[in-house]
């Protein structure tokens, strides 16, 4: 909080009466009538504006020490306002200056134009955001098309110039938003496998069946929680990365400079980002599978004494070629989800900071509640098929 | 107590005439590439000062050095007889408020409309009624050319033209002692830039105000500067009036002001008398 500047005390702006004078009204007016000064004055001032008597009114501007344009605008209120009621109001005393500042001043308030909307109906409050709402879920649907379709048509290259598909921009994508992301997610995905098997094996131990706490973590790991928590993870982590490099390009009208280029931007920035978001996501799971069982071994090995041996052993006989691919086959859907969602909101970013942080909000929001749904409808799916 | 206030009361009281920034042996450099060496400048209050440049001549790192968005090696700048490093909390304030800026792209706050852009400052240093920074807002953005309803519009809803002369605004929020315009107006208009300049030649007139320009627009640094200072060689190359300019003999700044375009503006305004190529 920082501190007001307090005026110096004999300097700040005031206005009088003269009392003295013989026809008509005078106001004297001295101190520093500066945007600092003027504070104490406003009350004296507005009770002097709403004077009625008319005749001739001198205001004595000549103690004024200093003026700026705010103090040179609560002058020429006074002598508008009293203007208004038929007084002849001038200004004595004035230095050049001052004359020249109140000549430049406005002689009407400045004011906002009216406002022309008439207020909205109760009906039109009420159904409004929720009519709004679906319509930008279509909207969103649709865009969401327009992108994977966008992406699949590549950077549409004029013809005979190359496929559109930059590898190199593929493999930078690869880089950052997988081979970057592998630390996190193998410390993540250690603690949550040796979370889990610790509980298991607590709970499993008053049935004397410790030893099948490997069937649970093994079983939930491949299945669930590593492609979720992975995709959950990348969701934040390159999703947000998405809608701000896209978002920003948007506010600078580098989407714009790419489309009179004659390139679609969806093709040249979005494409790439898909595949490698396509091609880091299984790829990062099967790293946070890994890890999440490690975690399991050590955990299990500490508190059941079960050992690495007897884990792999039990593992193997548990987990099927159908949980391993059950799990890695929803990976590459969140991956183009979470893809497409942040590229929507990334194209949707306005001209203001705000805007962009909303989006990237909404992005990640989205994208995780999308990769959540997505692993319910697969959960439904392979129960159905019986997978 | 009562020194300080001598002090804040000079800030806020510059003398017409005095010397309201000066820069002693100003020396900048990043890293080991020394970008300003040994540089004295001083402005005098109530002046315009245009100040010219080759690219990449650091006319942007002296601007950010003074105002202290970048740090400085050696040297002292004073703005307004104060040093910013050896000021106190409430000189600083003081010295704060006395300072206005332009940027190059405006720097409006791009989720503030624009009267709020221009209360912002208000708000921060004085304790007026909305009411009456209403009537502010609406008098500056009237004063510099804008329409009232840009008032609340945002920075994105606005033209290049407006952006700048919105920026003004805020830039005069607090009516300033010293503003640092930068390149205001490129980007304007003929018609619109030299609005530009005769506004801020007013608000010289009216206010009192001193304004250092970095400019390119040779129509301005004609019309309306008092004095030009050109930056080169990592360090004020001259200063003083047109007449000066025109009688310096390094090559960069002969070709500036006597290149083609400068001397038909020259010839026209009938500034210097003599067609400065055949003199």
């Amino acid at each position: 909080m920082p501190m007001k500047p307090k005026p110096v005390d004999d300097r700040s702006a005031t206005i009088e009466k003269d009392e003295t004078a013989g026809e008509g009204q005078r106001y004297l007016l001295s101190g520093d009538w500066r945007n600092r000064g003027i504070a104490g004055v406003l009350k004296d001032l507005s009770a002097l504006e709403q004077e009625t008597a008319g005749g001739r009114l001198e205001i004595d501007v000549s103690a004024i020490e200093q003026v700026d344009t705010s103090g040179g605008w609560l002058i020429r209120r006074l002598i508008n306002a009293r203007r208004a009621h038929g007084a002849d109001a001038v200004v004595v005393g004035a230095s050049e200056q001052l004359k020249e500042l109140l000549d430049v001043m406005p002689q009407e308030t400045p004011a906002p134009p009216a406002k022309t909307a008439a207020n909205a109906s109760l009906f039109e409050r009420a159904f409004t955001p929720p009519g709004r709402a679906v319509v930008e879920l279509w909207q969103d649907a649709v865009a969401a098309m327009n992108i994977l379709g966008s992406a699949v048509g590549g950077a549409q290259l004029k013809l005979g110039r190359g496929t559109g598909i930059s590898p190199a921009s593929v493999v930078t994508h690869i880089d950052r938003m997988g081979v970057r992301a592998v630390p996190i997610i193998m410390l993540m995905s250690f603690l949550i496998g040796a979370i889990i098997a610790q509980q298991g094996a607590f709970q499993l131990r008053y049935f004397g069946a410790e030893l099948f706490v490997v069937d649970l973590v093994g079983i939930l790991q491949l299945r669930e929680i590593g492609v979720l928590l992975t995709a959950i993870m990348i969701a934040g982590r390159s999703g947000s990365a998405i809608t701000a490099e896209i978002g920003s390009m948007k506010m600078r009208e580098e989407i714009d400079a790419l489309t009179v280029i004659g390139l679609n931007p969806v093709g040249v920035l979005v494409f790439p980002r898909l595949v490698a978001l396509t091609i880091a996501l299984p790829l990062l799971t099967i790293v946070a599978n890994f890890s999440a069982l490690f975690g399991a071994a050590i955990v299990v090995w500490l508190y059941s004494g079960i050992t690495f041996e007897t884990f792999l052993g039990r593992l193997h006989e548990a987990v099927e070629y159908s949980s391993v691919a059950s799990g890695m086959i929803k990976a590459p859907f969140m991956a183009l989800a979470i893809g497409i969602v942040s590229a929507v909101e990334g194209m949707k970013v306005g001209g203001s900071a705000e805007s962009l942080g909303a989006h990237v909000t909404a992005a990640v929001v989205k994208s995780i509640f999308v990769v959540i749904l997505m692993d319910a409808i697969f959960a439904i799916f392979y129960s159905a098929i019986d997978f | 107590m009562a020194v300080q206030d001598t002090v804040i009361d000079e800030i806020e009281h510059p003398e017409p005439g005095s010397v309201i920034l000066s820069v002693r042996d100003l020396t900048v450099a990043f890293g080991s590439k020394t970008v300003l060496e040994n540089l004295d400048l001083d402005i005098y209050r109530g002046e315009i000062l245009g100040f010219v440049g080759a690219s990449g001549t650091g006319k942007s790192v002296l601007m950010r050095t003074v105002l202290r968005l970048l740090p400085h090696r050696s040297g002292s700048i004073k703005i307004l007889g104060v040093d910013y490093e050896k000021a106190d909390d409430r000189q600083r304030m003081a010295l704060d408020m006395q300072l206005g800026v332009l940027f190059q792209q405006g720097a409006l706050f791009s989720s503030l409309t624009v009267k709020e852009n221009i209360q912002l400052p208000m708000r921060e240093y004085l304790d007026l009624p909305q009411a009456l920074m209403d009537e502010l807002a609406y008098l500056k953005i009237e004063m510099v050319g804008l329409a009232a309803d840009a008032a609340d519009k945002y920075p994105s809803e606005l033209s290049g033209g407006m952006i700048k002369r919105a920026a003004l605004a805020r830039a005069l929020a607090l009516d300033p002692a010293l503003v640092f315009l930068d390149e205001p107006t490129s980007g304007l208009d003929p018609i619109g830039a030299a609005e530009f300049d005769m506004l801020i030649a007013k608000l010289r007139d009216t206010l009192g105000l001193t304004v250092y320009m970095v400019t390119h627009d040779l129509d301005s640094l004609f019309s309306v500067c008092d004095r030009i200072a050109v930056l080169g060689q990592k360090r004020v190359l001259v200063e003083g009036t047109l007449d000066d300019m025109l009688a310096c003999d390094d090559a960069w700044v002969q070709s500036y002001f006597r290149g083609k375009r400068a001397r038909s503006i020259v010839t026209d305004d009938g500034a210097t008398g003599t067609v400065p190529g055949k003199s």
